[in-house]
């Protein structure tokens, strides 16, 4: 594979962060003006490592991915504050030529759906080989290596195979082969397993672990699912309505979660032990982009929101004794408190 | 297993079969399977998708013709071909969908969609005037925590997804059924809504006695919903038992892959911690 990285020799130094996402905001262009669907929003990523993205549909996350190698036009969608730093440059401020060695160089995508990802209408190989360079039979054999590093078991025969006659799993890893065949940075995963069958997830899963250390990337992993934060990823970022509510070690925020939300995300998710009685559901709904309360998002579905709450959306706060943890909220939950 | 008199559903070696067409052979779904549902249970169907678990369920509904076996509905057998039955059969055995939005007309009003139902079976008491029909619809939109004078008028696109499965599930209950068959009913909601509609889906059971097939492809919620479980692969029943049991020590090697697959944050906490 010759994956020649692109973007590097820059002012960037290999010991900071590989993604730094500062105080971006991204609106998208309505009918009444702009609405704003992510928010103030902070984080980092390190070379190699596995950062989650959590939160519900509609909170922005989705959106925060496709934005980090501007991946949705603008307009419809601008970003009126902030900067996306990837090894140093800032995305937002990068030409088209640029942008397009950013893009399966520098960041890769798996989305949620392969069947979609992939175009029905022509056959594995011809899709693999076009995102790569050199003579036409050399390509055919490094599409067959990548589908080999992918464990696809007959990686010849599924060149030759239209995406239809693939399972969902065997497509998945297809889009997994493509996204990784420019040898990313970054692979950004969107709910890679959401559309397979829980065997095949943890196949999926697995593979995306496997790939990522062989390969030496960084994978920002978005998901709904805490459990799979939990097999996955060794820092976490809780989105609720645009908003990061709350980011740190995974361990620790699973375990010892500061913001209400995140805590009530943990009740609510049935799990495989043994029943612990009567789950209790977080009140209300998530509330519609554009049509958010003035304060806290959160705030009308809390138990411990005030008039301060419904007024200022809160900052950015460490949380003491806690490396690295970070919430938005006025009414933290106090460490080691289980409610 | 003994007798069955008292059974409100028996599934009986039943197979579905979907004929092949142009040259194609026919794909058998559901393959000889039996289980059966107490009056007032909560049961669980679980499979990964294509197992044909959700043709066994429309089988059970009466919407799928049956290739072999029998299903037994109140010592009654289930008989496609007498429209009278099967239109008293409905009104014992309804059904909640997995896309609440797929399943609501967009043109009528959340009111509307419940009036429509009653108006069908108005030849039950009660239904035969529309005082009646308003007063049982407002009882029904009360049961799923939903309010009919400002809820009523309504279109779906106004609602939430949480709110439309609610209207689903009123919609199911409109004609006071014995058994409702829920095909996924909360896969297509967020995670912090999916436990209020569990939860009215275990108060309507214990309220009303209502029995429930629950068929999901997610363990973790069929164990909170279900005491008792079946687990299909293929077409055919591999597992069943009280869910404590066939969560906790997985008999069929199936269903302890299946287990082992299901991210979870204990499990996942520990392992990271170990290495």
């Amino acid at each position: 594979m010759n994956g020649e990285r692109t973007g590097a020799g820059h002012a960037w130094s290999p010991a900071s962060p590989l993604l730094d996402v500062r105080n971006l905001t991204i609106g998208f262009r309505a009918d009444a003006g702009r609405v704003d669907v992510v928010r103030d929003v902070s984080f980092t990523i390190g070379a190699h490592e596995t950062v989650a993205l959590v939160g519900e549909s509609g909170c922005g996350k989705s959106v925060t991915a496709l934005s980090l190698a501007r991946l949705i036009p603008s307009p419809p969608v601008s970003y009126p504050s902030g900067e996306i730093r990837f090894r140093g440059v800032d995305t937002l401020a990068m030409n088209r030529q640029a942008l397009r060695a950013l893009r399966g160089g520098g960041i890769g995508y798996v989305f949620q759906d392969p069947a979609t990802a992939l175009n029905p209408v022509y056959r594995i190989g011809f899709q693999l080989e076009e995102l790569l360079a050199g003579p036409r039979k050399q390509r055919r054999e490094q599409a067959a290596t990548l589908l080999e590093t992918v464990g696809l078991p007959a990686p010849r025969a599924c060149l030759e195979a239209y995406p239809h006659e693939l399972s969902g799993g065997m497509q998945q890893r297809v889009v997994i082969a493509m996204a990784v065949a420019r040898q990313p940075a970054l692979l950004v995963a969107d709910e890679p397993t959401t559309a397979l069958d829980a065997t095949i997830q943890a196949q999926i899963l697995a593979l995306l672990g496997q790939l990522q250390q062989t390969l030496g990337m960084a994978v920002l992993l978005i998901t709904h699912n805490l459990g799979l934060v939990a097999e996955a990823a060794r820092r976490v970022n809780v989105m609720y309505a645009g908003i990061l509510v709350e980011g740190g070690d995974a361990g620790t925020v699973l375990t010892r979660p500061a913001h209400p939300y995140t805590r009530g995300l943990l009740d609510v998710v049935p799990r495989l032990q043994p029943a612990r009685g009567r789950l209790k559901g977080i009140p209300g709904t998530v509330p519609v982009a554009g049509r958010l309360p003035p304060g806290c998002p959160f705030a009308p579905r809390c138990s411990r929101a005030d008039a301060g709450c419904r007024a200022r959306v809160p900052d950015r706060e460490a949380v003491a004794g806690d490396n690295g943890h970070h919430v938005r909220c006025h009414h933290p939950l106090p460490p080691g408190d289980a409610r | 297993m003994s007798g069955g008199a008292g059974r409100l559903l028996d599934v009986r070696d039943v197979s579905v079969t979907y004929p092949g067409h142009h040259g194609r052979a026919a794909v058998c779904a559901v393959r000889g399977v039996s289980l059966h549902i107490e009056p007032g249970e909560v049961v669980g169907l679980v499979g990964e998708s294509g197992c044909g678990k959700t043709s066994l369920g429309s089988a059970v509904m009466g919407m799928l013709p049956v290739s072999g076996g029998e299903l037994v509905f109140q010592g009654e057998r289930v008989d496609r071909d007498n429209p009278a039955w099967m239109r008293a059969y409905r009104r014992r055995v309804q059904m909640v969908f997995q896309d609440p939005m797929g399943a609501l007309n967009p043109r009528l009003t959340v009111g509307g969609a419940i009036d429509e139902v009653l108006y069908v079976h108005r030849t039950q008491p009660g239904l035969a005037t529309p005082a009646g029909r308003l007063q049982r619809r407002r009882e029904l939109m009360a049961q799923v925590g939903m309010d009919d004078s400002v809820m009523g008028g309504r279109y779906p696109h106004e609602l939430s997804g949480g709110q439309r499965q609610r209207i689903g599930i009123a919609r199911a209950l409109a004609v006071g059924p014995r058994l409702l068959v829920t095909d996924e009913p909360v896969s297509a909601l967020d995670v912090s809504v999916q436990v209020q509609i569990l939860n009215l889906l275990k108060d309507i059971s214990e309220q009303l006695g209502v029995a429930c097939l629950f068929i999901a492809h997610d363990l973790a919620v069929v164990r909170y919903m279900c005491r008792r479980t079946y687990v299909m692969v293929d077409g055919s029943i591999v597992e069943q038992g009280p869910s404590d049991r066939l969560f906790d020590h997985p008999a069929h090697p199936y269903t302890a892959r299946l287990i082992a697959a299901v991210p979870d944050i204990a499990r996942g906490l520990k392992l990271e911690a170990g290495g």
